[in-house]
């Protein structure tokens, strides 16, 4: 059971969120702005491309010899004092986590951005003990107070308006209903002082975890993240397997293609470095199991994704840095926004894992949700073959579907679903006009386009065109 | 089988047979200094100012925590003689007095290092008390050395590197401007959850001693 999962329902709730016109022009808006970001950013740095080819290649070897650098990780954060617990799924998880949280005598707990809690549904299993647990990242607190998701992996309330975010304060906290950004972030930041002041355990995730010196870097602009990890007494950090780079000298190039892709950053304003628990916590004992001060990063494996490591196709997955650019260049994303991907990862980075990790049979339209454009591959820091992995995925749904392997089923199947209404035809006209230089070398239609010639989309459709002259 | 063997024994069987592809031998780090005008251009690009003085980069500020390095005091010590007194301003150990660290105006420590390539500063923890004094105050004012400019992030990486992974800092901090957010519609908005304002004051190295 994975809590939150709705993947079956993405037609109908990619079909609400069509319907959202507020939702569908925030995240146009937004994802417009960060792409624009992001490209000058790349720009500047004539090397992007050996960058990306380093980083590919340095997670492509770690997740090889994930074992063993899994092993030499552990070794050297527990010679470094940190405590290391190993779960073997989410429940295993939750319940190693609410477990440390209770012999810390259930004080009060911050929370850091971090996906892999949102896998494991982490809040949900705290505050089914009654514990309230408060996510400090702006975005994710105001996705909190509206009872919802975050919808984006670096903006997670990418799809509301500040009207809206003001609305959801004035419901909420009673503060002004025209209030602006700034007033908003400033309300944000006196409640959640507070609640730092007040804490004793603070989450968080982990973005990248050193084998060789056992360390752990986690990235951030807001500054919620260094105060989690340093005001409350126990910080349990909680890392995916598949964070791991081999040497200290890795990061670099991590550095460099993270925050660009993310937000066009050439660095975020604050990154930190954990070798060991931090100092200065007192008298209690560094070592102590789970009781004692600093980080606890327990290797949070979720579902399957060993399941993804003996293929190398599917390995190449787990070489996901969470930077979000896939999102911002995919034109599905931009219509349907996160929620209707029915879990934790939208767009096309979402399409693949949520299959993967929950099992295909729980997501079967996910992988069809493309565009068939490419734009997500080229936009990857880490060069994951999205297309080809969403292809691949597509065969194996079609075959859970009972359809003979091979390409046309899905293919035609795709078709069938945009050809059903008449909102989702305009949608694909669209989309071809976008997606069509780069549909015709990639896509599940490459092979059949290499015999042939396409007819190019028109600029403006008939439709279009029709609508126009009769005004 | 305990979690930590199944996990393990798992991954061995989906590896079994894979050929791991080669690790990229690392790039050279630059050796030397950075550039201190590249620092000042990259810092001042993401909103940091460069003050003079310390009494200029303190403004109004009138409640001030410090960190425990010896610079800051120093500094302090020279302010308030300069001044024929501290300006009305009073200054505490930021890092013991949490409740008084919450209230303060500003927070003065030093930075380890500063990264040419992206203005980044470097707050090594295990050198100095200076965590909390640099993110809780709405001002942080950093004293770095002129002397201390890393020109990369790689060269930063290998600053940090030790042999021995327990004689690491066990926090080090990368700061690259004032705390920001762009949550809302991607306004930009300084001083969420960290300081609003990051002021530099560039130092000299202490002259050598006479031999």
């Amino acid at each position: 059971m994975i809590h939150g999962l709705k993947a079956r329902e993405f037609d109908r709730l990619s079909r609400e969120a069509l319907g959202d016109d507020i939702q569908r022009g925030a995240i146009g808006k937004a994802t417009d702005l960060i792409r624009g970001r992001r490209g000058a950013a790349v720009a500047r740095l004539p090397e992007w491309e050996e960058l990306r080819e380093r980083a590919r290649a340095v997670k492509a070897h770690t997740l090889a010899r994930l074992d063993h650098y899994l092993l030499q990780f552990v070794e050297r954060a527990e010679a470094a004092g940190v405590v290391v617990h190993w779960a073997s799924d989410a429940t295993d998880a939750t319940e190693i986590i609410t477990g440390l949280v209770a012999e810390a005598g259930e004080r009060p707990i911050v929370k850091a951005k971090s996906m892999v809690t949102e896998e494991i549904g982490l809040n949900h299993a705290l505050e089914a003990r009654g514990l309230r647990p408060v996510e400090t990242d702006l975005g994710e607190w105001i996705q909190q107070l509206a009872g919802e998701p975050p919808s984006h992996i670096i903006v997670p309330a990418i799809h509301k308006t500040q009207a809206q975010i003001a609305r959801l304060f004035a419901e909420q906290l009673g503060s002004a209903e025209d209030a602006s950004a700034e007033e908003l972030t400033a309300i944000a930041r006196r409640i959640l002082r507070q609640e730092f002041a007040d804490a004793a355990i603070g989450i968080s995730g982990v973005n990248f975890a050193v084998a060789e010196t056992g360390s752990f870097l986690l990235l951030e602009n807001e500054g919620n993240i260094r105060l989690t990890t340093s005001l409350p007494r126990l910080h349990l950090a909680v890392m995916g397997i598949e964070k791991l780079v081999p040497r200290l000298s890795d990061l670099e190039v991590f550095l460099r293609l993270l925050p660009r892709s993310g937000t066009g950053q050439h660095l975020t304003s604050y990154q930190s470095i954990f070798t060991g628990p931090a100092p200065g916590r007192g008298a209690a004992p560094r070592r102590g199991r789970g009781g004692g001060p600093g980080g606890a990063p327990p290797p949070a494996r979720r579902h399957r994704r060993r399941a993804l490591v003996g293929d190398e196709l599917r390995r190449s997955s787990l070489q996901c840095i969470r930077c979000g650019a896939c999102l911002n260049v995919c034109p599905v994303y931009r219509q349907i926004g996160g929620h209707a991907y029915g879990w934790v990862y939208p767009g096309p980075i979402g399409a693949v894992l949520t299959p993967q990790l929950a099992g295909i049979h729980e997501a079967k339209a996910l992988p069809l949700a493309s565009s068939l454009g490419g734009a997500c591959e080229e936009g990857c820091p880490v060069k994951i073959a999205l297309p080809e992995v969403l292809r691949d995925l597509g065969r194996e749904a079609g075959e859970a579907q009972g359809e003979a392997p091979g390409g046309e089923g899905f293919g035609c199947g795709r078709w069938a679903w945009f050809m059903r209404t008449p909102r989702r035809y305009r949608w694909a006209l669209r989309l071809a006009r976008l997606g069509f230089p780069l549909g015709k070398r990639l896509g599940p239609f490459r092979r059949w386009a290499e015999q042939r010639e396409l007819p190019r989309p028109a600029a403006r459709s008939f439709r279009d065109q029709w609508k126009e002259r009769s005004r | 089988m305990s979690a930590r063997d199944s996990i393990l024994s798992r991954i061995r069987d989906g590896l079994r047979g894979v050929e791991a592809p080669p690790l990229p031998a690392p790039d050279p780090v630059p050796g030397g200094p950075g550039e201190l005008a590249a620092f000042r251009a990259l810092a001042e690009s993401v909103g940091v100012e460069f003050h003079d003085t310390l009494a200029s980069a303190l403004g109004d500020a009138r409640s001030v925590a410090v960190s425990d390095a010896p610079e800051v005091a120093a500094a302090v010590d020279r302010l308030a003689a300069a001044d024929g007194g501290a300006g009305g301003r009073s200054f505490f150990d930021g890092w013991s007095d949490r409740a008084a660290l919450l209230e303060a105006d500003a927070g003065i420590t030093t930075a380890q290092y500063g990264v040419a390539e992206t203005g980044t500063l470097l707050l090594i923890g295990d050198d100095e008390r200076h965590r909390l004094v640099s993110l809780l105050p709405p001002l942080h004012v950093a004293l770095l050395r002129r002397d201390r400019i890393l020109p990369t992030l790689g060269a930063a990486l290998a600053a940090l590197r030790r042999e021995d992974p327990a004689a690491m800092s066990r926090v080090t901090t990368f700061v690259t401007g004032p705390s920001r957010t762009a949550d809302i519609e991607l306004q930009l908005v300084l001083g969420v959850h960290g300081p609003r304002a990051l002021r530099v004051v560039l130092t000299d190295p202490p002259a050598a001693a006479n031999p």
